[in-house]
């Protein structure tokens, strides 16, 4: 990619030094500057000064009162967090579900879109389409009711193992906590993979059709074309997503776990975020959330710097 | 049964791709049931007597029919007012935030652009932190966004995630393309909306249809800064409110039921079929956004348009 | 293409400038309420939020009862419920340092406290408001934070003691069916009543084809102390909350690890076993819940009326008699004597307070209406309606409905109309009995109470020999803290994380207990115990220990 930069606009001399240097490119790139500027200033208001909100890690802090009247407790927070017990649990769960989401979702959402692909005729692909991403729209609230009915006794799931023989007796899938990433993972895909399968297609439909007509004509099959031509045209979109992704590697949400989770799953289903929610918000204490978002902030950039750096080494491009 | 019949029966269709086809078909129409099923449930407990839903057992079809739990959302006053500032944040935050999303991104994918690296790590960079919920909302106060429209559209104008999307995207196109319009002399400005946009219609319609329904679905924005101005609530909000009031048992109650002034009556209505009233009123109209978009997603028909 | 994008730009622009002139016109309080105007003077309008409870959101001068109000006074508010989260949305308003005027901030009372959001009252309720100060003068010092200001007015000054008709509170259900066809037993333990689901799930494995359920439990999320409960109120304790508090040293103890909670546990274990105990108990939802209620599957249950009120509302109103429920006040022992009916309370936050930064005028005109409220003939107004259309006087005296009043006042429409939805609650008022014996709720006064009962309710009562469905439930002690829950607990201390800690615990420790083999049951008892015991519990005992002793001194300062 880089060896491409030398387009004709591009003939900076290359002697010039400095501001002048400087100056001349800038007006050179006027036009460039002038589309993102305006919207650099807006990230840094908008998003960047509120970030003055993390000092309240290292504070008692207290909405009432001014900024230096608030009372520095140093690392207080932040070993709290770190030194509860059931902190290296919930740690582990983040984890395993974020992976679990990660990898499901991908794979699921890549797969529907392929699916998609090879349908030809394009009315019922589009209902498929459409129908796909409806479960997106169901609130938490809604879905998680649906799964706790689905895994219920007398729920379908039982009736299907059981009727398959696969199970003889009816299990309490929800509280046993060794099956809840699993169930978590399948609610999540069957939510999601619709959604997530857009993006993919809209990165099918801008390969050139006349590559799979020609990939015809030399007689590839169905599954060489879609190995050689439609992952390939994908490629660059997973791979940002992906490194995008593994940033999040300590986000598996937390309405799914609050909802589906209880007392006799709880070992399994409790992550980092309805821990601060149990132990910071609902106990009016902004310090503690601040802190598990600091904490979060840090691992998803030491994340998202390894993976960007191995996906460039790779020869795949990265984020930045 | 009809569906493979309607295969294009094109040339070198082997024994291979009917298998294919037959299986693919199978399994979407299967994974359609899955999919399809959760909503019509929710319908039909939508149009069935609130009091007999608490018995559960709804599946496809209501029990005992009723428009009332649709008339009790649509009676409040405040929900037609919602309505029309959801359709117009909507329109405007989806129209506003993919012009400047794609602004940025054509910008940032220009291999020469002097700040191209840093302009896109200070992007990034967004996605993975916030600094919380009492700055920004003293934020809002400073910049006196709050009670206004603009709440709703200026803070999210561009997402990180959306840009670096687009950006990819616009990173493969071809370069040809850009190369002899530049030598045709034409600016950035021009190349931009003249070739560029036209260029990345299946990723401004998907794009196009994240900020949409990020702008619809969103409530909280308009608890924290909106709430007392009732002109400006949105329809999420609105039905937020409707489903927390029909749920008599909430953690203030208690203090009520300990005083024993629960004396409230029959309740013509329950949290569970507003639940879902609320989820066939709040998502149909979005939901509706994605086959108009999907024209947008055939294939070969944008590079065509160039050439 | 070029052209449609340049006439959807310029749409939007205009659509742009258009909101942009729309919205400068924020509404702000103390303005005229046009067309509303008073024939004397200016009204004004206040806003009131209120974080007690979801509700529509309105002006007060658009219900009946608001509209005689803002005659009487010029007053009116503009009341907003919260719709999220309590904590967050209060946390804003604290940082921001911005109120309305009239705050109701529930959890979050402690908060504005410390913040300073609240003026203090005594002064302005003494001078201006003679009927609120006669109402709440016996709670006078109990209102009192320690820094002896009044911040709050909590709703409920309590006057005597009405006996509610109907269960809203603690019970435990037995299916009428179940009840019928033993013939009308009276259980009074915990064997009794478990003797009675057992041998009629003997005789009736399946209920309508379904697995009959012996004994269900709420459980989920913050509901869970439906089933933490139960020990307390077995061992003869109304509701305090976390602890039972000794009548005579006026000590709180936590009863988590104690002995009454291994009883309670270990009978769940004993009934697991035979099979009767909802093996879905820890993981039904709360609509889960209630529909496996009212399916008919279940023979009993312990819950607060006032959660299961979707259920029994549903089971009420179908043709079917036998598949409702009744309450009975069981205990561990005949000795003990049940506690289940809530004692005369005075719960002091969270209330209502006026907030820093309203003018001094306003904080006048505001104590003003609060009084306004507060006189007898508003408070009837309020609870009762007006004579002759939503209540009658008999001869003696005493108010009742009929038929067609009842039904008229309990539609949820017409409540709202008329503005009982909004007074009700959450504003100054009284509870218990009018000076002329008449109760202040309609719903505790028997003649109202009755005149609902129908075929199915009286068959039991006769059957039973009572009038109403707490005449078997025994009359509350007098308990001048009740109840110990409402103790302010410092956010952030060891108290505060005490709680969500034994929570925790709990909800994991007691599935597996009441789930286990009946052998290995003793052995997870004491290894919970020692678990328990790690807990910051005699911090959080302390803080509701001097909370109580602190009430009822300052109750008989005033007596």
């Amino acid at each position: 990619m880089q060896s491409e930069t030398t387009s004709d606009v591009l003939l900076t001399p290359k002697k010039e030094k400095g501001l002048k240097a400087f100056l001349r490119k800038c007006k050179q790139q006027q036009t460039l500057l002038l589309m993102t500027i305006p919207f650099v200033i807006w990230v840094i208001i908008f998003k960047y000064l509120p970030i003055w909100g993390w000092t309240m890690a290292f504070q008692d802090f207290k909405p009432a009162l001014r900024f230096s009247e608030q009372e520095w407790v140093a690392f207080k927070h932040f070993l709290f967090l770190f030194t509860d017990d059931r902190f290296l649990g919930v740690l582990r769960n983040t984890l395993a579900q974020s992976i679990i989401n990660l990898v499901l979702g991908f794979v699921t959402a890549i797969g529907l879109a392929i699916l998609l692909n090879e349908l030809s005729n394009i009315k019922f692909k589009r209902v498929v389409q459409t129908i796909s991403y409806l479960p997106h729209f169901l609130s938490w609230v809604v879905a998680a009711a649906l799964v706790s009915s689905v895994l219920s006794i007398d729920g379908i799931f039982n009736d299907l193992l059981t009727s398959l023989g696969l199970i003889k007796e009816d299990i309490l899938w929800l509280g046993v906590g060794e099956y809840f990433w699993g169930i978590l993972g399948a609610a999540e895909t069957w939510k999601n993979v619709g959604w997530n399968a857009i993006i993919y297609l809209a990165a099918i439909s801008m390969i050139d059709q006349e590559q799979y007509e020609a990939a015809k004509i030399d007689g590839a099959s169905r599954l060489q074309r879609i190995r050689h031509i439609t992952i390939p045209g994908m490629k660059s979109v997973i791979v940002v997503l992906l490194i995008m992704n593994i940033g999040y590697i300590l986000e598996s949400g937390f309405e799914p776990q609050y909802l589906l989770g209880n007392g006799m799953n709880v070992e399994y289903s409790e992550n980092i975020d309805v821990f601060v929610i149990k132990y910071g918000i609902s106990m009016f204490n902004f310090s503690l959330a601040t802190a598990a978002g600091i904490f979060k902030t840090i691992i998803s950039f030491i994340f998202l710097i390894a993976a960007n750096s191995f996906s460039k080494k790779m020869g795949q491009g990265g984020l930045y | 049964m009809e569906f493979w019949k309607l295969q294009k029966s094109g040339m070198g269709k082997t024994r291979e791709d009917v298998i294919f086809d037959t299986c693919n078909v199978i399994f979407l129409v299967l994974l359609c049931v899955v999919m399809l099923y959760p909503f019509l449930n929710q319908i039909a407990i939508s149009l069935n007597d609130a009091t007999d839903s608490v018995k559960g057992g709804i599946y496809l079809w209501p029990r005992e029919f009723t428009w009332n739990n649709y008339s009790h959302v649509f009676e409040e006053a405040a929900v037609i007012q919602a309505i029309i500032i959801s359709v117009l944040r909507t329109l405007i935050g989806t129209g506003v935030g993919l012009l400047c999303t794609a602004m940025v991104a054509y910008a940032i994918a220009q291999p020469k652009f002097m700040f191209k690296k840093s302009v896109t790590i200070i992007f990034i960079m967004t996605m993975y932190f916030n600094g919380g919920l009492i700055p920004t909302f003293l934020l809002m106060k400073e910049l006196q966004l709050i009670g206004t429209f603009w709440v709703y559209i200026l803070p999210t104008l561009i997402s990180a995630f959306n840009l670096i999307i687009m950006r990819s995207f616009i990173e493969g196109l071809p370069k040809s393309i850009f190369e002899s319009a530049r030598i045709d002399g034409a600016g950035d400005f021009r190349i931009f909306f003249k070739i560029v946009l036209p260029l990345s219609l299946p990723v401004l319609a998907t794009v196009a249809l994240f900020v949409a329904v990020f702008q619809w679905n969103q409530w909280f924005d308009v608890f924290l800064y909106n709430s007392s101005n009732e002109h400006l609530t949105t329809l999420q909000y609105e039905l937020m409110k409707i489903l927390q009031n029909s749920s008599t048992t909430s953690s203030g109650d208690m203090a009520s039921a300990f005083a024993n002034s629960s004396d409230s009556g029959s309740n013509q209505v329950t949290p569970k079929s507003i639940q879902a009233t609320m989820t066939i009123v709040a998502s149909v109209p979005i939901i509706l956004v994605y086959p108009f978009l999907q024209k947008y997603f055939v294939k070969g028909m944008t590079l065509g348009a160039v050439k | 293409m070029l052209k449609r994008w340049v006439y959807f730009i310029v749409f939007l622009l205009v659509t742009m400038l258009m909101l942009a002139g729309c919205n400068n016109d924020n509404p702000s309080s103390n303005t005229n309420d046009d067309g509303d105007e008073n024939s004397d003077g200016e009204v004004f309008t206040y806003d009131f939020f209120d974080a007690s409870g979801p509700g529509t959101d309105i002006n007060t001068s658009e219900t009946t009862l608001g509209k005689m109000f803002e005659e009487e006074t010029s007053v009116n508010f503009d009341i907003e419920h919260i719709v999220g989260d309590v904590n967050q949305k209060i946390g804003t308003m604290i940082a921001s340092g911005e109120y309305p005027e009239l705050l109701n901030a529930e959890q979050s009372t402690d908060a504005v406290i410390d913040a300073g959001g609240f003026v203090p009252l005594n002064d302005l309720i003494k001078e201006h408001a003679p009927n609120l100060y006669e109402m709440y003068k016996p709670y006078w010092e109990l209102m009192k934070r320690e820094d002896g200001n009044i911040y709050l007015i909590s709703s409920g000054a309590p006057h005597g003691y009405a006996k509610p008709a109907n269960l809203n509170q603690g019970a435990w259900w037995i299916k009428r069916s179940v009840l019928k066809e033993l013939d009308y037993p009276q259980p009074k333990t915990l064997e009794d009543y478990f003797g009675i689901i057992e041998e009629y799930a003997a005789k009736h494995p399946k209920i309508d084809g379904a697995d009959t359920i012996g004994f269900t439990a709420l459980t989920h999320d913050w509901r869970f102390f439906a089933l933490t409960n139960q020990p307390m109120h077995l061992a003869g304790f109304p509701n305090d909350g976390g602890v039972t508090v000794d009548m005579d040293s006026l000590e709180a103890t936590v009863y988590n690890d104690k002995d009454m909670t291994k009883e309670w546990l270990k009978k769940l274990n004993e009934i697991n076993n035979k099979g009767l105990f909802d093996q879905e108990a820890f993981t039904q939802n709360y609509d889960e819940y209630l529909a496996k209620i009212t399916s008919g599957r279940v023979l009993g249950f312990f819950d607060y009326g006032w959660q299961v009120s979707q259920s029994t509302n549903a089971l009420g109103e179908d043709e079917d008699y036998y598949n409702d429920y009744m309450g009975f006040p069981i205990v561990f022992d005949e000795g003990v004597k049940d506690q289940y009916l809530d004692p005369v309370a005075y719960v002091a936050s969270p209330g209502m307070g006026i907030t820093t930064g309203t003018p001094e005028e306003d904080q006048i005109r505001i104590i003003k209406y609060l009084d306004h409220i507060a006189k007898i003939e508003t408070q009837k107004l309020i609870m009762w309606g007006i004579e002759g259309e939503h209540y009658e006087i008999d001869e003696n005296g005493r108010y009742y409905r009929t038929e067609e009043q009842i039904e008229q006042t309990s539609k949820t429409d017409y409540r709202e109309e008329f503005g009982f939805t909004y007074f009700e609650w959450g504003w100054p008022r009284m509870s218990g009995e009018f000076d002329d014996g008449n109760a202040v709720e309609p719903g505790r006064q028997p003649e109202v109470a009755t005149l609902s009962y129908d075929e199915g309710d009286k068959e039991f009562l006769n059957a039973y020999g009572i009038e109403t469905f707490t005449e078997h439930f025994s009359e509350p002690d007098s308990r001048p803290w009740f109840p110990a829950w409402d103790t302010p607990i410092e956010t952030g201390s060891q108290a505060a994380l005490y709680e969500q800690q034994a929570n925790d615990l709990m909800l994991k420790a007691f599935p597996e207990m009441i789930f286990a083999e009946p052998g290995d049951f003793d052995a997870m008892w004491e290894t919970y115990k020692k678990e328990f015991s790690q807990l910051p519990a005699e911090e959080y005992e302390k803080v509701i220990t001097d909370s109580v002793k602190r009430k009822v001194e300052l109750v008989e300062s005033v007596e």
